[in-house]
């Protein structure tokens, strides 16, 4: 888990979703209510997450489950 | 001349053949290539039946098909309709198509490959009309070849521009030859004024070819200038920024336009290159299409200058497609902002220094572009003096002559031949701001959003009210950005649990219908959402009480 947890943060970082500097203190932040997604950014996230692990999250699980970093990595590992 | 006709010129005498690079396919093509299967698609269009003053509609991602299939088209003498091609996984896209086809009449559409079966056989079906998946059309290989295209008058329509869709109902504005070759000569003018004082070499763009910004910047001008292109899709361009830049290093080209937001979602992912990895000392970044936050520009500034990006080759952009695209911008030199207390009552602005707890900072619009007359006005149409807040009003040969088959609206907006843009703003020495809107419309991301249908996706939600919902849009002063808050009053105390399944549901719901994501939803009392005694909202008042009182709202405190 903790080298899965360290790769999805990284291509987070990558992606310009986090920063690479305060990457602890936001991965349990809701992403959406702090403003670090928008619309487009959600498509974005979705297309990483396709195109590293070939898994598509359906929009409302994304919405009503996954607001967290902490929360899509749990949502990952149970399925990669 | 019409611009296909330059293109043509260009091809016969110019020495050099521009390259036009999709990164995102993987491919490059010389324009001479992008113009030859112009012309093979020119005669499908005609072997399908279209003809001179037919509507053709493109439901069509960027992508390297759509230059050649807009210069056929035009070749015939018809009409290009760019129109969204993605929406929300409930939005109605076959509604959408039909209130345009009402007024379009398409002789047929074009779709992406992955285009919805059901779509493509809902619209050939209900309407009778044509619609072709995009490598079928381009597999259509017509066995009588007409060998005389018809001439095109200045007055003809090349492009008819309608608003996105999702909210509002879309409007289409009609472009004509005449408008597209007096914006492009303008873009061009205003772009040597404002210090690129040289043919264009290298032009880049992301912006999607249905919003007049990205077919202008991305696709009109650049075949105007007769520069190299680097054409990619929005997604290809939000899904690494820094990708974008390299190229735009790479190909040293020398401008790109944006918006506010998108820069504000890009910068950190720019930040994370080395100091010096990149070179964009040639290069120049529009920010344009939504109101420009000075916390966003100041951060810019930052963040670029490491990649030798001077400070005066940013520069902003107003205008919108009722003007064709721009009617203003900065020119040389640093972009001008301006802290001023602004009173709404007597529309007076003064200049304070920035420590006034009422004032805001507003980045200047620049001013008119040559050929273009900007006022600002009062209700009854006069012309107030400097420091006046009053609606911008456009006067000029890239005006628009109407919406298309809609008099009524087109009355409205259209005073002998001055355009109304129901935004609000001010001149001070000499350079224009804009300030809000007149209307409740909002802009978010280049993107207009009446709030009304908005709220009447939520108020159509099991367990809300109808007029129980207001939208509005809070500036976030520390980030740059504007986000969208949803109140929503409810009359029973639920519990907090229950509100957070429920914030969930309507962002989830709105998502899904409209293709926006609402990041702030606030369940208030009821009577938050105060209306006038016609029981229209009263949006002003609601933005006011959410802004004194927003610690208690948010905080459910209310309810």
């Amino acid at each position: 888990m903790g080298l899965f947890r360290k790769n999805f943060v990284d291509l987070c970082v990558e992606h310009g979703l986090l920063d690479g500097g305060q990457v602890e203190t936001m991965l349990n932040d809701d992403l959406i209510e702090s403003g670090m997604l928008d619309s487009m950014g959600i498509v974005t996230v979705q297309t990483m997450i396709q195109e590293t692990y070939g898994i598509d999250i359906p929009t409302p699980l994304f919405i009503a489950e996954l607001r967290s970093i902490n929360n899509v990595i749990a949502y990952l590992y149970k399925l990669v | 001349m019409p611009l296909i006709e330059l293109i043509e010129t260009n091809l016969e005498k110019k020495n050099h053949t521009p390259i036009w690079r999709f990164p995102e396919e993987k491919n490059e093509f010389p324009i001479s290539e992008l113009y030859d299967r112009a012309i093979e698609y020119a005669h499908t269009f005609t072997a399908l039946g279209v003809e001179a003053g037919d509507t053709v509609g493109f439901m069509l991602n960027n992508c390297s098909d759509f230059v050649p299939f807009l210069i056929g088209l035009w070749k015939i003498n018809a009409m290009a309709v760019p129109l969204r091609p993605h929406a929300g996984s409930d939005f109605d896209i076959h509604a959408y198509l039909n209130r345009i086809e009402k007024s379009c009449q398409f002789k047929l559409i074009i779709f992406n490959d992955d285009a919805n079966e059901d779509l493509i056989n809902s619209w050939t079906g209900l309407s009778g009309r044509q619609g072709y998946r995009r490598s079928e059309f381009i597999g259509i290989h017509p066995v009588t070849i007409k060998t005389d295209f018809p001439s095109i008058l200045p007055s003809d329509i090349a492009v008819i521009q309608y608003s996105s869709g999702s909210t509002g109902d879309p409007k289409g504005v009609i472009v004509t030859h005449e408008m597209v070759m007096n914006q492009v000569r303008q873009i061009d003018f205003e772009r040597r004024v404002a210090g690129q004082d040289k043919e264009i070499e290298s032009t880049g763009s992301w912006l999607p070819f249905n919003h007049d910004m990205g077919l202008f910047i991305g696709i009109l001008h650049p075949l105007f200038a007769w520069s190299n292109n680097i054409l990619a899709s929005p997604r290809y361009y939000m899904y690494k920024p820094k990708r974008w830049f390299e190229l735009q290093s790479q190909y040293q080209v020398e401008w790109n336009f944006t918006t506010n937001m998108a820069m504000a979602n890009s910068l950190r992912s720019l930040a994370q290159l080395a100091p010096g990895a990149i070179d964009l000392s040639l290069f120049y970044l529009y920010l344009s299409a939504e109101k420009v936050s000075p916390t966003i520009l100041r951060k810019c500034y930052e963040v670029l200058k490491e990649f030798n990006m001077p400070e005066d080759h940013f520069k902003v952009g107003y205008g919108m497609a009722e003007n064709t695209l721009g009617a203003a911008s900065t020119k040389q030199g640093k972009i001008n902002t301006v802290h001023v207390c602004i009173d709404e009552n007597s529309n007076t602005v003064q200049k304070t220094d920035g420590h006034d707890n009422n004032a805001v900072e507003v980045v200047s619009i620049g001013s008119p572009h040559i050929n273009t007359t900007m006022t600002v006005r009062d209700e009854a149409g006069n012309i107030l003096p400097e420091m006046t807040l009053g609606e911008i009003c456009i006067q000029g040969h890239c005006v628009f002559p109407g919406y298309h088959r809609d008099e009524e609206v087109s009355k409205k907006a259209l005073v002998e031949g001055m355009f109304k843009t129901r935004d609000l703003g001010f001149y001070c020495n000499g350079d224009l701001y804009f300030y809000s809107r007149k209307d409740a419309m909002l802009v978010v991301g280049g993107r207009n959003i009446a709030p009304e249908d908005i709220e009447d996706c939520a108020e159509g939600m099991e367990g809300f009210s109808v007029g129980g919902t207001a939208l509005i849009e809070v500036e976030q002063k520390s980030v740059g950005t504007n986000k969208l808050v949803l109140l929503v009053e409810m009359e029973d105390k639920r519990h907090r649990l229950d509100l957070t399944s429920e914030r969930h549901r309507i962002q989830s719901e709105i998502y899904q219908k409209k293709g926006i994501l609402i990041s702030t939803i606030v369940f208030c009392g009821k009577n938050t959402i105060v209306k006038t005694t016609s029981g229209k909202k009263r949006r002003k008042a609601i933005k006011e009480t959410f802004e004194k009182e927003q610690k208690a709202l948010c905080g459910n405190d209310s309810l």
